[in-house]
């Protein structure tokens, strides 16, 4: 997504929503470090710093305290960003809104101009954006 | 006598209590119960969603077959709020097309994007 921003920086915008599957234990914490970086102005790079790591977070959920330190983060800050309930509530808000479109709730789920991307009929997504960006002229 | 009374009472006491506990167990089964049979309904409508997509993307391909040249242009589709956009599957098969707003999301790129690209994702 990184890429496809970089390369059409003017017509392009990728929206980050979180929808955190219950089986996955540490998903929600993952999501609520990186809401409350993002109050210290460093969302993208939790986003990616976990994602970077994701296989790691499993045996450890607190993963993301790290990371904060590496990036600089007020550790002290983000802990009580972290229990502040808005977040907690923006992440319902969010996976409410993939649960309302009744679109199978599999992430990542990716919707294209309102549209669910058909991976099938489109791999790729940049050729796909590109043909939406010329199209809108 | 009073004693008898008193002891009488206790077991009465002690027997609602139990069966206070029993009943709350029982229900909490039934909850158990419950949200198994739902669990098993959504797999079962997951399994039935990922069949109708299958069945969709086959129209798709046969559709774009039929119509080689319109298969993969772009087209203007309009919103239930009447917002024109473009929607690229729109006229081989014409889907919903959902109105998600930003919110409060965090996003890269352009506040007014010729094209919006929205992702759910979980991290694990």
């Amino acid at each position: 997504m990184d890429k496809l921003v970089a390369q059409y920086p003017n017509d392009v915008k990728v929206v980050f929503k979180n929808f955190p599957l219950r089986s996955h234990k540490q998903a929600n914490k993952a999501a609520l470090y990186a809401l409350a970086a993002g109050r210290q102005g460093k969302y993208h790079e939790m986003h990616n710093a976990i994602m970077a790591q994701f296989r790691d977070l499993k045996n450890n959920e607190d993963l993301p305290l790290q990371l904060a330190d590496e990036m600089g983060l007020d550790i002290q800050l983000l802990q009580e960003d972290m229990s502040d309930p808005a977040l907690q509530q923006q992440i319902y808000q969010e996976t409410n809104e993939l649960r309302s479109t009744g679109l199978r709730l599999a992430v990542p789920k990716i919707l294209i101009n309102g549209e669910e991307w058909d991976r099938k009929q489109f791999p790729n997504i940049e050729v796909l954006v590109k043909q939406l960006i010329d199209k809108a002229g | 006598m009073k004693s008898q009374m008193k002891m009488t009472l206790f077991t009465l006491v002690t027997l609602l209590l139990i069966g206070c506990n029993n009943n709350e167990q029982s229900l909490l089964v039934l909850i158990k119960e419950k949200d198994l049979k739902i669990e098993q309904l959504k797999e079962k409508n997951a399994q039935i969603l990922e069949k109708i997509a299958e069945k969709d993307s086959e129209l798709i391909k046969l559709t774009s077959k039929q119509n080689p040249s319109k298969s993969k242009e772009p087209q203007q589709a309009t919103l239930k709020d009447g917002t024109k956009i473009l929607a690229y599957n729109w006229e081989i098969a014409p889907k919903e097309i959902f109105n998600i707003p930003v919110g409060d999301s965090y996003f890269i790129g352009a506040k007014d994007a010729k094209v919006t690209v929205i992702e759910w994702m979980d991290y694990q």
